[in-house]
């Protein structure tokens, strides 16, 4: 009888496994917990990686994109298929990191940092970078030190990098995501790509052959 | 240049520029050598990290992950299913069709004090639950009152 029962949880995993997101999405709504979990398997690096890049710590990358799929289950009903499935999810935990990162911003005190953002800031007054078309680099090496410079990035100009260059929003997009002006969104991606082209010199992207 | 030259360059490179504004801009780049170089510099960033996101695993097992996930969401109340209107449909059309075969068989109006305990008074409900009492209840959905007159007599 218990062989009998994990046979058919066993096929009704296989069976899930091979439908769309759409489909798992109505089964939750319906109350589908296995549903829901398949959708969990599928995307869980995607929303994690999107809450890692933004915070750049472990442990708060991986709270938050847990506590993004608790809220998703919660709003299951609102998702109304308007965008495909892990785009609203994504857009979930993007809003819990703008809201982890307001809170880690009034509780220190304003830096200098913090002042050039708003004031034009140090990359305004840096040379341009002139491409090195002799360095090429591996994709894996490529993206290690496109990690790395994010990681040298204030958390204002590395939010809005994300959301322009990996989630390609528009300036009205992110102006909206992070509720602040267009004006301010434009001038902190100028001064993200800046600060990018200045610790990424030398690099040149791979072509591909 | 100044930092509006700068941004528009920017949004120029991003395809965020009225198509007016485009046209001024390339004419711009093709003058200005200084533009043209903040341009590629600006337009190199772009291109190395078009599609080369780092690429991120969760460091934890799956099965962990899951675990809270599920205690959490096991914890409160599971969505409630949404119902389509073609759902809506089979329910209420057998509803509907019951209710008017209940209003053609039953007679319109019922006087006071007959057999029917209920009576329709101008749009009003008047309800006696003992018709040879002296207590009736008057009930106005409209006004949203309810009165109670006890008569001792």
């Amino acid at each position: 009888m218990a062989d009998r029962a994990s046979v058919k949880d066993m096929s009704k995993e296989s069976e899930q496994s091979t439908l769309s997101d759409e489909a798992l999405v109505r089964e939750a709504q319906g109350g589908g917990l296995n549903a829901f979990e398949e959708l969990v398997a599928r995307h869980r690096d995607k929303v994690y990686a999107r809450a890692f890049t933004m915070l750049h710590s472990e442990d708060e990358a991986v709270d938050l994109s847990q506590e993004a799929w608790v809220k998703a289950w919660q709003r299951l009903n609102q998702f109304q298929g308007d965008s495909s499935f892990v785009t609203w999810i994504t857009r979930i935990v993007i809003n819990l990191c703008l809201d982890q990162l307001r809170k880690q911003k009034r509780q220190r005190t304003e830096s200098i940092e913090q002042l050039d953002d708003e004031a034009g800031g140090v990359e305004r007054q840096m040379p341009i970078v002139t491409p090195n078309p002799t360095e090429r680099l591996e994709r894996e090496e490529l993206r290690q030190r496109i990690d790395r410079a994010l990681g040298q990035l204030s958390t204002e100009h590395r939010t809005v990098l994300v959301l322009h260059e990996f989630e390609e929003l528009e300036y009205k997009e992110i102006a909206k995501v992070m509720g602040c002006s267009i004006g301010t969104v434009m001038s902190r991606l100028f001064y993200a790509r800046r600060r990018m082209a200045s610790l990424m010199a030398g690099v040149k992207r791979e072509e591909p052959t | 240049m100044n930092i509006d030259s700068q941004l528009k360059l920017q949004a120029y490179l991003d395809g965020e520029l009225k198509a007016g504004q485009t046209r001024q801009v390339a004419e711009w780049l093709d003058k200005d050598p200084e533009a043209r170089a903040l341009f590629a510099e600006l337009q190199h960033t772009t291109t190395i990290m078009t599609g080369n996101e780092p690429p991120v695993k969760l460091p934890v097992p799956g099965e962990f992950f899951w675990a809270r996930i599920e205690r959490e969401i096991t914890a409160r109340p599971s969505p409630r299913p949404r119902y389509s209107w073609a759902q809506w449909w089979r329910v209420l059309l057998p509803l509907g069709a019951v209710g008017l075969l209940v209003a053609l068989l039953l007679p319109r109006d019922a006087a006071p004090g007959k057999a029917s305990s209920v009576a329709t008074l101008k749009g009003m409900e008047v309800e006696t639950y003992l018709p040879n009492s002296q207590v009736i209840t008057f009930r106005s959905e409209s006004e949203g009152v309810s009165f109670v007159w006890v008569d001792t007599r």
